[in-house]
């Protein structure tokens, strides 16, 4: 609980700060506060108590994924400092909206109970549709907090009802309750369970941008401030897939053989439609947008092997596939802050603009095809080889197509880095910015290091 | 499905009721004819003839949306004040306070920045 604290707290310090003089220190005064959570979060590893009577659990599982969403959460607010960037967004009320939804995908990371998720969605979901529309005297951005706001709402809704119908059929919104009544009714279809469990799985498909529930991303994506779709394409799809798979590891392991060839059947049509719509794409950002569909789509395999090793392997895909997402999405801010717009053109020649921006972006570029030694190999190594042991031999070999495809596109933003004559004259990043590409360069290049010390522990 | 069957019966009664509040008003009321005036909307209230899609004040948006702090604040202190004597005795009623407390300030804090914001000016 303390982490929901201090998150709520420092979004509301931030807020309050824009009214007085001292605008100039609520960035920093935010990112040391983020700093002090994940070390709260750090020391909290292995104290997996209850929170607020059992609401709440703060275990291994939450606890990681919580600092991925914090570190996360801290580079997103740690570009919202750069001076390059256009001074028509409310930066402070920027700043205390992604510390509010950051708490809410907190929530959604370390749930015990069904209203805390409901909260957590809630929380993570109607700062971004504000922020979605940063830019209010922007067309683009109103059609993208309206679109985000309609969808959200409406998935918000299949959610609700499909948690009202859980607690009719299992008289319990506890996920440890719930899984104890599928246990011990195993075999039986209830309409009311099982049209529950469908309406749930529906609300986080939403969420997570799964087909076919994804017409929403790249509409908004592409409306939103960049700074914005960062967050939303990292923070919001980490904090949603943990949501997705802690509940149904928690409260449905039993019911597997009923949900387990839906995601199947949604895994494989977003992973079609993510990677062949991108092959389309001739704005840099509308193609990070079906990128991360098609991610979704890898990340919906590792529910299909619940098991030991799944959530690690879970959690090294989401780190993997979020900083390189923040890397592409550093690079298009830097662009468009040197006077380019959003298209794949807009980055010809930016390995001789900027060298180290365009080292980063081919790094993170390999990354999300799955080129080892990177992060990103290690997250499908991992994924894959759980689906596999699973039987679900047919499912990864479609993945495994499907990413093929994906280096078709995802060679592109190379191939204008390198190969292309420069569309500009070379420019500098600005300090914030250089920091936030060496982290997440960083974290990709060296997660590889880590995944069986994130295996042995989850 | 007992509790289930008494929503069926609510159907009628509704109809019902309905029925005989406007047939009670049409009893009693006083006959006019139609006019203009008799058109218009009551007290405060947007012209209900003519495109719906015109443009009106954003400022009834933001004091509707100030005004649900309040509904808010009332909604969960009444059931507190409700059980606040029976609290008493328990030693419970100073942590109830606090509570309290803590959330009407946190509330407070909202309307302060849409106050220094400028959010309740009308014009």
């Amino acid at each position: 609980m303390s982490l929901y604290l201090i998150l709520s707290i420092l979004g509301a310090l931030v807020l309050l700060s824009s009214l007085g003089r001292g605008k100039r220190l609520v960035v920093p005064l935010a990112i040391a506060g983020l700093l002090g959570a994940l070390a709260v979060t750090g020391m909290g590893l292995g104290l997996d108590h209850p929170l607020l009577k059992g609401m709440a659990e703060f275990d291994r599982y939450a606890v990681l994924f919580s600092c991925l969403l914090l570190v996360l959460g801290t580079l997103v607010v740690l570009l919202l400092t750069n001076p390059n960037e256009r001074s028509d967004i409310p930066r402070v009320e920027m700043a205390a909206l992604l510390l509010f939804s950051l708490t809410g995908g907190i929530m959604m990371a370390s749930f015990a109970h069904l209203v805390m998720l409901f909260l957590g969605v809630e929380i993570l979901s109607i700062p971004l549709y504000i922020l979605a529309g940063a830019r209010k005297r922007e067309r683009a951005g109103n059609e993208a907090a309206l679109k985000y706001f309609i969808t959200g709402s409406f998935a918000t809704g299949f959610l609700l009802f499909g948690i009202a119908l859980i607690y009719g059929a299992t008289g319990s919104f506890s996920t440890r309750a719930i899984a104890a009544w599928a246990e011990a009714n195993p075999a039986v279809f209830t309409p009311m369970f099982h049209l529950g469990l469908l309406l749930m799985l529906v609300g986080l498909a939403f969420k997570i941008s799964a087909a076919p529930f994804h017409f929403w991303a790249p509409d908004v994506y592409e409306g939103s401030p960049s700074i914005v779709t960062s967050f939303m394409s990292t923070v919001v799809k980490v904090a949603a897939i943990a949501a997705f798979y802690r509940l149904f590891s928690e409260a449905f392991p039993a019911a597997a053989d009923a949900w387990s060839w839906v995601i199947a059947a949604v895994a494989a049509l977003t992973l079609a439609v993510g990677n062949l719509g991108a092959l389309a794409q001739r704005s840099f950002k509308r193609l990070m947008a079906y990128s991360g569909i098609s991610h979704a789509g890898f990340l919906l395999l590792a529910l299909l092997s619940v098991g030991p090793g799944s959530a690690g392997a879970l959690w090294i895909y989401a780190a993997a596939y979020s900083f390189a997402t923040l890397i592409a999405f550093v690079s298009l801010l830097a662009v468009e802050a040197a006077g380019g717009g959003e298209s794949l053109e807009a980055l010809s020649g930016l390995g001789r603009r900027n060298p180290f921006l365009g080292v980063c972006l081919t790094i993170s570029m390999l990354s999300l095809i799955g080129v080892p030694p990177l992060a990103g190999f290690f997250g499908k190594l991992f994924v894959f080889g759980n689906a596999v042991s699973q039987r679900h031999v047919v499912l990864v070999v479609f993945a495994v197509v499907m990413s093929a495809v994906g280096m078709a596109y995802y060679m592109r933003p190379i191939i204008q880095t390198w190969l292309r004559p420069p569309a500009g004259s070379p420019f500098q990043l600005s300090t914030s910015q250089a920091w936030v590409l060496g982290i997440a360069t960083a974290f990709v290049v060296l997660l590889a290091a880590a995944p069986v010390w994130v295996m042995r522990f989850l | 499905m007992d509790a289930y069957t008494v929503l069926i019966y609510f159907l009628p009664l509704g109809a019902l009721i309905a029925g005989a509040a406007m047939f009670t008003g049409n009893l009693l009321s006083i006959k006019t004819k139609e006019s203009a005036h008799k058109r218009e909307a009551y007290e405060c209230g947007e012209v209900i003839i003519g495109d719906a899609r015109i443009q009106f004040k954003v400022g009834y948006y933001l004091f509707a949306l100030l005004f649900v702090i309040f509904d808010v604040e009332s909604l969960f202190l009444f059931p507190v004040a409700r059980i606040f004597r029976g609290q008493v005795a328990s030693g419970l009623a100073p942590h109830l306070l606090l509570d309290l407390a803590i959330f009407v300030v946190v509330l407070s804090l909202g309307l302060a920045y849409a106050w220094r914001k400028g959010a309740l000016k009308w014009d």
